[in-house]
């Protein structure tokens, strides 16, 4: 047993006990193994999500994430605002986050070990995140709903592993949930989502404290939040400034140290309780009797000697798995599970400076295994939702957009146990591409022609996301000098309306002959017009205002076809202005077999 | 006296004439003679009788235009000098007929500011509604023949506020309809131009006035006054005969 939850430890399961006794003592109880190689994959997807807040992410397995928040507090707005931020969109992808800031990675972790809403579950081990948790969460949901009211604290962090528990762990399943509906009450409480996030100030590579003037920058940047920061979070001048660390880390628990058993039990004995009787010892003491393990994490928390963590190594692809706690068999249920990994990929691609043209959505049906991306797969092939936008972004708001109109179109074949989002259309998109520019003042019109046609193509994006691009689509007009070939039809890719006055002018051929009037709309098929005494009729006998203007010729594509339809091929053709006794302009033409009405002026 | 005058005190409003002027020229009173002064100026219509019939001298801005003809009335010719004007892109939903861009470059569009959507029915007032609230488009002109009240009720709530035209075109026969848009027209050919009535405007009455006979502005017609500045002679009838090889088969059949 590596976890349990709180129903469960009510009725006296706890971690390290065999699965066997567990079972005897409560018969009920769901199980589920625990998984690492999807712990570590959702891990992973995690620190994607961290590159939306900075570019130094850090794993710290099982469960922890870095990120060196010293240099991105301006862009923020400040420490508090960050953290609040950090914490929401955690929340939205579905972890509850415990947090601690100090100037050094361990002493952040150590902090995030004992944020407050961890205490009830200090002691307990426990499993590492990952798409288990998710699951969790769901049912525990889904629970709540027909049972009692969930406890208040129904968002407990999970955290605190012993290494060796979990050593031991990853092999042996872990108690959660218990299903009954009777236990509900219990289940809601098992919602708590693990995933532990430790955000320091500092970077992976500590600072050292010889040179307090070096350790500046994240002092800098912290001192004018000092006065904003709420009581609730530390104390942001003190946060900086690494020689304030033991007066920060003084009141923690031992506990948060992450100590091997004997070694806790051992300082227990010597009467310690809190990390400042600690510091409080000489370290040849400490070194003596417990090794030099102990001294050596201290000095590195205090940042006295470097430690440097490896940086999450940027993947040059992204593809994230989610697995779906339930089975989904409405499109549009799959849109908020879709979220977290838009998220996931908007952090990646903040990461590198991207945007996204197109990215695939693969719905995996039912029939696979548990970890969606493992190999092994069978049954039913995955359905893929392309998702095209106008331009590359990296848009949340517009990736979601899109991503809903394609969802509520979509027919859903078979029920959806997991998504997979692959990033396929990538190029560099460089500054911030947040929300586009507010709509044009009162009296202008189009007054700032690049934003109106930036929102013009995101109108389009969404039509096109719904009615597909066979039924949105632009214009172009083509050197032919025949009427069905000179308008063709065209891929609407963002750029509509930015052709300027200058690459209108291009965009005409330049031999092309000083043309006759040509009318604003070209029936599809020329309409054959009756005629009374050699005069064509249409409503009426038909005035011919100019004309004739001959069109002939086109042998080159004679029984080709274009864009479905038949090219024209040869034709021989005079072309009228013809007025109708109700007023209608119209085009129409002669040829060998006739009069017929091919357009209309107006 | 010079006591009183130097004293600033806070007069009450007198009721003379400049205070009342400057009182009826405030923008939220209307005086039930008058046109409404529409918060935001319309866009020239290019018909200067139709421009003084219109509040804010134009056509609405971040409102509907509801236009209530048969397909084959000339709408365009009515708003080509407008959106001639106008510089952003032009969205077409559902127009009854392909677009042909030469005619439109011609008339002074390119092709590449044209985008074309083809959906009708729920799809198209779908359509609408995006392109309205997301706006973008200098130039909304939809063909929906089956939108309802409550149809046009959203969409008008969608182009509220933003910069662009929105012009929906509707069958005639929903003319007896009660509907939203706070601009109605009804056109209709007429053998020297076109029709215009107008069924509803905002503020001012005098919806009865004769309708107004506008002449298109095509660029069809400047082409013919050209040709006629040129005296040239009107166009006989064309020979009976038929030109080109009588063997050949029609292209187009």
């Amino acid at each position: 047993m590596v976890a349990a939850n709180g129903p469960a430890r009510e009725r006296g399961i706890h971690p390290g006990m065999g699965l066997a006794s567990a079972w005897g003592l409560a018969p009920e109880l769901a199980v589920h193994e625990r998984d690492p190689a999807a712990e570590s994959a959702a891990l992973a997807g995690l620190a994607c999500w961290g590159f939306n807040f900075t570019p130094q992410v850090c794993l710290d397995p099982p469960a922890g994430l870095l990120l060196e928040i010293g240099g991105c507090l301006r862009l923020f707005g400040g420490l508090e605002a960050l953290v609040s931020q950090v914490a929401e969109q955690a929340r939205r992808q579905g972890y509850t986050l415990a947090w601690g800031l100090a100037p050094t990675p361990l002493a952040a972790r150590w902090q995030a070990n004992v944020a407050p809403w961890l205490e009830p579950l200090a002691e307990e081990g426990e499993s590492g995140a990952g798409q288990q948790d998710v699951q969790e969460g769901k049912e525990a949901a889904a629970a709540s709903a027909i049972g009692k009211p969930t406890p208040p604290a129904t968002a407990r962090q999970q955290r605190g592993q012993p290494p060796a528990a979990l050593a031991g762990g990853a092999s042996r399943p872990i108690a959660t949930a218990t299903r009954s509906a009777a236990d509900s009450n219990a289940a809601a409480q098992t919602a708590s989502r693990k995933g532990v996030g430790s955000t320091g100030p500092s970077l992976a590579t500590p600072i050292p404290p010889a040179s307090p003037a070096t350790a500046a920058p994240g002092a800098d940047a912290l001192d004018p939040a000092d006065s904003t920061i709420p009581g609730d979070l530390p104390d942001a001048g003190a946060l900086g400034d690494p020689r304030n660390l033991p007066r920060l880390l003084a009141p923690l628990p031992l506990d948060c140290l992450e100590l091997p058993p004997a070694q806790a039990r051992r300082l227990g004995n010597f009467g310690l309780r809190r990390v400042g009787d600690l510091l409080a010892l000489p370290r040849s003491g400490l070194n003596q009797r417990l090794g030099l393990g102990l001294t050596t994490q201290l000095a590195r928390a205090l940042g006295e000697i470097p430690d440097s963590r490896p940086r999450f190594p940027y993947p040059e692809t992204f593809r994230q798995g989610l697995e779906l706690p339930a089975r989904v068999e409405d499109a549009g249920a799959l849109r908020f599970a879709a979220r977290r990994l838009l998220q996931q990929l908007q952090g990646w691609l903040a990461r590198r400076s991207g945007g996204i043209s197109r990215c695939t959505l693969e719905l995996h049906h039912e029939q696979y295994g548990p970890a969606i991306l493992r190999q092994g797969r069978r049954g039913r092939p995955p359905t893929l939702l392309v998702l095209g936008f106008a331009g590359l972004t990296r848009d949340g708001a517009r990736l979601e957009r899109v991503l809903a109109e394609r969802l509520a179109q979509l027919p859903l074949a078979a029920p959806v146990e997991a998504l997979c989002l692959v990033a396929d259309q990538i190029g560099e998109l460089p500054g911030q591409d947040q929300a586009l520019p507010g709509q044009g003042s009162d009296g202008a019109l189009a007054d700032d022609p690049p934003a109106s046609a930036q929102r013009a193509a995101l109108t389009l994006e969404r039509l096109k996301a719904r009615l597909g691009d066979a039924r949105v689509y632009g214009l172009t007009h083509v050197a032919d000098h025949r009427p069905e070939q000179a308008t063709r039809k065209r891929p609407l890719d963002g750029d509509l309306a930015l052709a300027t006055p200058e690459k209108q002018a291009t965009s005409q051929s330049p031999g092309a002959p000083p043309q006759g009037p040509r009318p604003l709309w070209l029936l599809e098929h020329p309409q054959a017009l009756g005629e009374t005494q050699g005069r064509p009729r249409h409503g009426g006998p038909l005035q011919l205002l100019a004309g004739p203007e001959r069109i002939e010729s086109g042998w080159w594509d004679e029984g080709e076809s274009s864009d479905g339809l038949p090219a024209p091929g040869d034709l021989r053709r005079d072309y009228f202005v013809a007025r109708n006794p109700a007023g209608e302009w119209l085009w129409v033409f002669r040829d060998e077999t006739g009069w017929f009405l091919h357009g209309r002026f107006a | 006296m010079p006591s009183a005058s130097s004293l600033p005190q806070r007069e009450p409003p007198r009721p003379d004439a400049g205070g009342l002027a400057e009182l009826l020229a405030r923008p939220d009173i209307w005086r039930g003679d008058r046109l409404a002064a529409s918060p935001r100026p319309g866009l020239p219509t290019g018909h200067p009788a139709l421009d003084r019939l219109l509040p804010g001298g134009g056509w609405p801005r971040g409102a509907l235009s509801e236009f209530l003809a048969t397909p084959e009335v000339g709408v365009t010719g009515l708003l080509a000098p407008a959106l001639a004007a106008l510089a952003g892109p032009l969205l077409f939903v559902n127009p009854p007929w392909p677009l042909h861009a030469p005619g439109w470059q011609a008339a002074g569009f390119a092709a590449g500011r044209l985008a074309v959507v083809e959906a009708n029915g729920k799809e198209g007032a779908w359509a609408c509604e995006v392109a309205l609230e997301e706006g973008g488009f200098a130039a909304l002109l939809a063909w929906l023949p089956d939108i309802d009240a409550k149809g046009l009720r959203r969409l008008q709530l969608a182009a509220a506020g933003q910069p662009g035209l929105a012009c929906i075109l509707r069958p005639p026969a929903r003319a007896r309809e009660p509907s939203p848009a706070p601009l109605r027209l009804s056109l209709e050919n007429a053998p020297r131009g076109l029709r215009v009535r107008l069924l509803k405007r905002r503020g001012g009455d005098g919806l009865a006035e004769q309708p107004l006979i506008l002449t298109p502005a095509l660029a069809v017609t400047a082409l013919l006054e050209r040709d006629r500045a040129l005296a040239l002679p009107a166009l006989p009838l064309p020979a009976p005969g038929r030109p080109g090889a009588a063997a050949r088969t029609p292209a187009h059949a």
